[in-house]
């Protein structure tokens, strides 16, 4: 009766998935690598079967950093400094560049490079409309001046880029869990959807979702959204706590290990909070996790 | 490269007015359940201001008029179970998991609100959620694509098996999203023969780094991708290429951002393409 509803032929059907690849950014400033970031990042490239697409950003139009900047950046890509600025840092580029690629194939990951000389937010900006992810160090900035974290930069990339931003944890040893942040507002379902759109792969892993005052949304709102989280993931955990927004993130977060931490519009004023460095101690360890941001 | 692997399961709504049934609605819901190990939500939205008949044929001055009132009330009762009914034995008889929603509700605004936690949106374009019909895209499905918060996947009057997918890249960011939404939500789909379709006026230059971005980003989603440019006036040259090729295509758009006071003026390419019935749309904003 219902012939119209056998599957295409030839098509997978049912139970089986085709992971499409994915396009991944791994943005850097050209002349500060942090290449301890990429055990992350290959492990991040390994799940969603993709290659890595360097943004090397070499901000030629308006360099503001001072040259002895430029030449402690040449030192540690390991130059001798011998040279005059300009080509000083070209070589700096050029060599960061080769390192990038030596260390992508020590760890077997495979990449390809995008130099971008102009303005730098600009240029991700662009780059983040033709990506499916973005992954950035916190610690990335142009300016001349000592930035906190996470800098100006990482900051206007956060609230402007056109993909999801991930900031990359300082050391990485392998992901246990995921924790969503949910308060309702429609931007945390975004990056909640927006993450499981692209590591499908993770719904067998643990995962927690965490509220600060969940009663503030409706019950019937609640179950929803319950039910579509159990949709998509197999291991569900609903934690949360009263009071204080901020503090109580920071409280619901803080124990966390081995996380990727995910957040909608709530995150841009809350990452910024859990950076800050007047509670220094605590909030510290909360950014030592992956956290993934998507706003819309 | 292409890994196969459990599926998660997606969550799909299906809009349905009980009184004027969609069988184009039912049959695209259920071979997407099939193919995406979909749970289907059949929505039926039975909103208390609308009835089958209009005012004037219920009123009669005759004594028992209250009698002919409930009568016709119960008609649209029985009417609205049937649909609901028709689509339980679909699902049923295909073997997806379903629900049922029936909505007695304001019927935009509770639809928006269950589109936060759906992951794509059917409803068939002539739907008007009134007893008049209205050219598509009716008012109804205006506002659902102005609001929704998942994609919408609009549907022809008539079913058609989706064997080819044209993606309408105009160069706007939405359309670029709503490329990368296609991928994300129907990956089965996303395995089938994929165009990109533009249209530039004579004279007009893309700007070249964004050509070459757009290539690498189609090349890792749809590595076998072709690219079509038409010269011409868009709005007039992509409905005349697509109504050549074959019926069977599923066309991937960006359209319908907040900004509705530009909708007013400039008919969008989605309402172009919404009145010829032909082609199921998909349409995603993140808005």
């Amino acid at each position: 009766m219902y012939s119209w509803c056998q599957p295409f032929t030839g098509l997978t059907s049912l139970s089986e998935i085709l992971i499409v690849m994915k396009k991944i950014l791994y943005v850097t400033d050209a002349l500060n690598l942090h290449l301890e970031n990429l055990e992350f990042a290959g492990y991040i490239c390994g799940l969603a079967q993709s290659k890595l697409l360097a943004v090397f950003l070499e901000n030629d139009e308006l360099e503001m950093r001072t040259e002895s900047m430029i030449r402690t950046a040449a030192v540690n890509a390991g130059l001798n400094v011998t040279e005059e600025t300009l080509s000083l840092k070209q070589h700096t580029c050029d060599t960061n560049i080769q390192r990038f690629k030596t260390a992508c194939e020590t760890k077997g990951i495979d990449c390809a490079v995008h130099r971008d000389r102009g303005n730098p937010l600009a240029e991700i900006i662009l780059e983040s409309r033709y990506a499916d992810l973005l992954l950035l160090d916190v610690t990335t900035t142009f300016s001349a001046n000592n930035e906190g974290t996470p800098t100006d930069f990482v900051k206007d990339v956060m609230s402007n880029a056109e993909c999801p931003v991930m900031l990359m944890p300082e050391s990485f040893n392998g992901v246990g869990e995921i924790v969503f942040t949910y308060d309702g507002k429609p931007s945390s379902i975004h990056a909640i959807k927006q993450f499981t759109y692209l590591f499908p792969q993770l719904k067998e892993l643990k995962t927690v979702v965490v509220s600060v005052n969940p009663e503030e949304v409706s019950p019937e709102e609640r179950y929803k959204f319950r039910e579509w989280m159990h949709a998509h993931y197999n291991y569900l955990d609903f934690l949360s706590s009263e009071g204080n927004v901020k503090m109580g993130l920071v409280e619901l977060l803080l124990d966390r290990n081995k996380s990727i931490v995910v957040m909608g519009a709530y995150g841009r004023s809350m990452i910024s909070n859990f950076f800050s460095p007047s509670h220094a101690n605590p909030v510290i360890k909360v950014i030592s996790q992956a956290v993934f941001i998507a706003h819309n | 490269m292409l890994t196969i692997e459990l599926l998660v399961m997606k969550k799909i709504l299906a809009v349905f007015d009980g009184l004027k049934f969609s069988d184009s609605t039912l049959k695209y819901a259920v071979k997407m359940g099939i193919q995406h190990n979909a749970m289907i939500t059949g929505v039926f939205l039975e909103d208390m201001t609308y009835s089958s008949r209009g005012i004037y044929q219920l009123y009669s001055e005759k004594e028992y008029a209250l009698d002919s009132v409930k009568h016709l009330v119960a008609e649209d009762r029985h009417e609205r179970d049937a649909a609901v009914d028709r689509f339980e034995n679909a699902c049923k008889d295909a073997g997806i998991a379903y629900m049922v929603h029936r909505d007695k509700q304001l019927a935009v605004r509770d639809l928006l609100k269950e589109s936060r936690y759906a992951d794509l949106l059917l409803i068939d374009a002539s739907e008007s959620m009134t007893r008049y019909t209205e050219e598509s895209p009716t008012h109804f499905v205006r506002e659902i694509l102005a609001g929704t918060r998942c994609p919408v996947l609009l549907l022809p009057r008539h079913f058609t098996d989706i064997r080819r997918v044209y993606w309408l890249h105009d160069g706007s960011p939405v359309s670029i999203y709503a490329f990368k939404m296609f991928n994300y939500i129907l990956p089965v789909l996303s395995e089938l023969p994929l165009d990109v379709l533009s249209a530039k006026m004579p004279g007009e230059e893309g700007i070249e780094a964004d050509k070459l971005l757009i290539k690498e980003l189609v090349s890792l989603h749809a590595p076998h991708a072709g690219f079509i440019s038409l010269t011409g006036q868009p709005d007039l040259e992509i409905p005349l290429f697509l109504r050549k090729q074959d019926k069977e295509s599923l066309l991937i758009l960006g359209a319908y951002q907040r900004n509705a006071l530009s909708m007013l003026f400039k008919a969008s390419m989605a309402d172009l393409l919404v009145k010829e019935h032909q082609w199921p749309l998909f349409i995603a904003h993140n808005k």
